[in-house]
């Protein structure tokens, strides 16, 4: 069986998807880009009128390095086809996977991995001049080991955040409307994930907590990876926590979506 | 051995129920009523290797419910069903290669794309070789007038079009069974007139076997010599489509037109009046009175034409439906 050929067809398909509408793909990239502004705002003028150096530990270059990153690992990640799954298991769109000798699961995930190509080129061309700028302005320090965990962790990040929503989308076959439902998980997911600001400005013990979480290791350590924040010993022990939280969710995963198939299969799609 | 071999298959479905306005609306929230529909009962019936076989019902008769279920979609409540050699419903990747289902009201090709990338997913999803697909694809858009077409997105082609590309799409990997629910639904004359050539000409040519629903009965006689006939989940009738006018007593129809104005109801003991006007009449009535009542009406009426029918084919299923709702 020619595995390979199937998923590099699938992966094809998915970049070609994400480019058939021109003016989406741009307007999405350019949307990225507000949220990072008005942060931006909000940050300068409270630490204009706070009179501090560094609020939450982080210094007024830090904290527009961190938004900055931040809202582009956010948009790295999405998954956005929340209401694509949804909608194929309200509509019986699912029924036509079923009967093909290919996994849903492989099937959305390289998919997934397609539509994100062209973002994730965009990004990372994106990351170097911002990596450059704020390393030229003194604000990161920049370290070849960093770097490249970096690198490895936004895959881990991309990887997780796909097993979380996957997770989340099961849901779909006991809920029958469910686009709220779904704002409202991805919102929450964000803001846990650390995607809006720093996770320090809940407190310690939220952060804490947190750490028992696997949101913080989406979008929240890859950046401090980056920015310099976490220790070298945390870096290397979050990386194994983040394949742990990987590992986990797949089984999870898998197993909601075993037992949610049965009961659609039960029922009729 | 049967190609395919259902036993007593038995699926029922919990629904729910609600009144229509707010106040039912704010009920069901709180309390809803489990109801069980039993889309199909206890259904039997063998199909043997490249048979094409029409399954006929009226709307909700439990059709695609079966369709469904001997496709793997949907487990059974009860029964058995064996396809090919696989038990449907455990899904293995073996049976998957060896069947296809279209369905005239589903799409499976990618919206946004040409069809042809849909058509090369299914290739390497069936692990088509190259030559194979290069020619399967080159015959099939031939046969059906499209290889202008391929590499247009799917969201732009008609309805008619589009089918063909499903149907291109379902048989890429050539299946030796092919479930087609309603393929023709909403095509133009031409268009369902192409795509009953062309299933005919697959089967013929591939020994396919094929399992076909249609509500346009053009659609199984030509394409099927035999037909499975559910309603309200149960079997009504296996057999040849043409002898299903066998089960009604052999009823006849005689058409009637006259030179000049004759009043219906002069006409009413002859037979059932089906339809009709002063100028023109249509009566049903059995066969053995067919010789007395020609005799009696050629002699009695101011006759200009006249004709002989058999009940048609729909006629004679709206029956059977109506003969089991009732009784």
């Amino acid at each position: 069986m020619n595995r390979r050929k199937l998923y590099t067809a699938v992966f094809s398909m998915g970049v070609q998807h994400s480019m058939e509408y021109r003016v989406h793909f741009f307007l999405g990239l350019i949307g990225a880009m507000f949220p990072i502004l008005v942060q931006y705002f909000i940050w300068t003028a409270v630490y204009q009128h706070s009179g501090q150096d560094a609020l939450f530990s982080y210094s007024y270059g830090q904290i527009i390095m961190y938004t900055i990153l931040a809202g582009l690992v956010s948009k790295l990640i999405a998954t956005q086809f929340e209401h694509q799954i949804a909608d194929d298991i309200k509509n019986g769109g699912l029924n036509k996977y079923l009967i093909k000798p290919i996994s849903y699961f492989g099937y959305r995930l390289i998919s997934f991995f397609g539509q994100k190509a062209i973002y994730y080129g965009i990004t990372v061309m994106l990351l170097v001049g911002i990596i450059w700028f704020a390393a030229s302005g003194g604000v990161l320090k920049v370290e070849a080991v960093r770097l490249v965990l970096f690198a490895i962790t936004l895959w881990g990040a991309l990887l997780l955040n796909f097993l979380i929503a996957y997770c989340i989308c099961a849901s779909a076959f006991y809920l029958h409307e469910i686009s709220y439902f779904f704002v409202i998980t991805s919102l929450l997911v964000n803001i846990l994930s650390g995607g809006m600001f720093p996770l320090e400005i809940f407190g310690d013990s939220v952060v804490k907590a947190l750490q028992y979480t696997p949101f913080p290791y989406t979008i929240y350590f890859p950046v401090n990876v980056l920015s310099g924040k976490t220790e070298v010993a945390a870096m290397y022990q979050g990386l194994l926590i983040q394949c742990g939280w990987i590992v986990l969710f797949f089984l999870l995963s898998r197993f909601a979506w075993h037992v949610s198939m049965k009961k659609y299969s039960a029922v009729g799609g | 051995m049967d190609f395919i071999r259902v036993r007593e298959l038995h699926k029922t479905f919990v629904y729910y129920r609600k009144g229509a306005g707010l106040k039912n609306s704010l009920k069901n929230l709180f309390a809803r009523k489990a109801l069980v529909k039993e889309a199909v009962k206890s259904v039997s019936f063998d199909i043997g290797p490249g048979e094409c076989v029409g399954f006929l019902g009226p709307n909700g008769a439990g059709k695609t419910t079966t369709l469904k279920m001997l496709s793997g979609i949907l487990y059974p409540t009860s029964g058995e069903a064996n396809v090919l050699g696989y038990v449907p419903w455990e899904r293995k990747n073996e049976f998957k290669r060896l069947f296809s289902i279209v369905m005239g009201q589903k799409n499976q090709l990618w919206w946004d794309l040409p069809a042809s990338e849909s058509i090369y997913l299914n290739k390497c999803i069936y692990d088509v070789d190259d030559d194979v697909y290069r020619r399967s694809l080159a015959e099939l858009s031939e046969m059906l007038e499209v290889e202008e077409l391929l590499d247009v997105q799917v969201r732009r082609l008609s309805l008619g079009e589009r089918m063909k590309m499903e149907l291109i799409a379902a048989l890429i990997h050539r299946p030796r069974l092919l479930y087609l629910d309603e393929p023709t639904i909403g095509l133009d004359f031409p268009s369902q007139k192409k795509v009953r050539e062309f299933l005919k000409y697959y089967n013929e040519q591939f020994g396919a076997t094929i399992l076909l629903t249609s509500h346009y009965m053009k659609d199984v006689e030509d394409l099927c010599k035999r037909t499975i006939i559910i309603n309200e989940g149960n079997l009504l009738y296996d057999g040849e489509l043409h002898k299903i006018n066998d089960l009604f007593n052999e009823q006849k129809i005689i058409r009637l037109h006259f030179s000049e104005p004759v009043a219906e109801q002069r006409l009413a003991k002859f037979g059932k009046i089906v339809s009709g006007d002063e100028y023109n009449v249509v009566l049903e009535l059995p066969k053995h009175r067919l010789k007395e009542v020609s005799r009696a009406v050629l002699d009695s009426f101011p006759i200009v034409d006249w004709t002989i029918e058999d009940v048609p084919i729909e006629e004679s299923i709206s029956m059977l439906y109506r003969k089991e709702s009732v009784g």
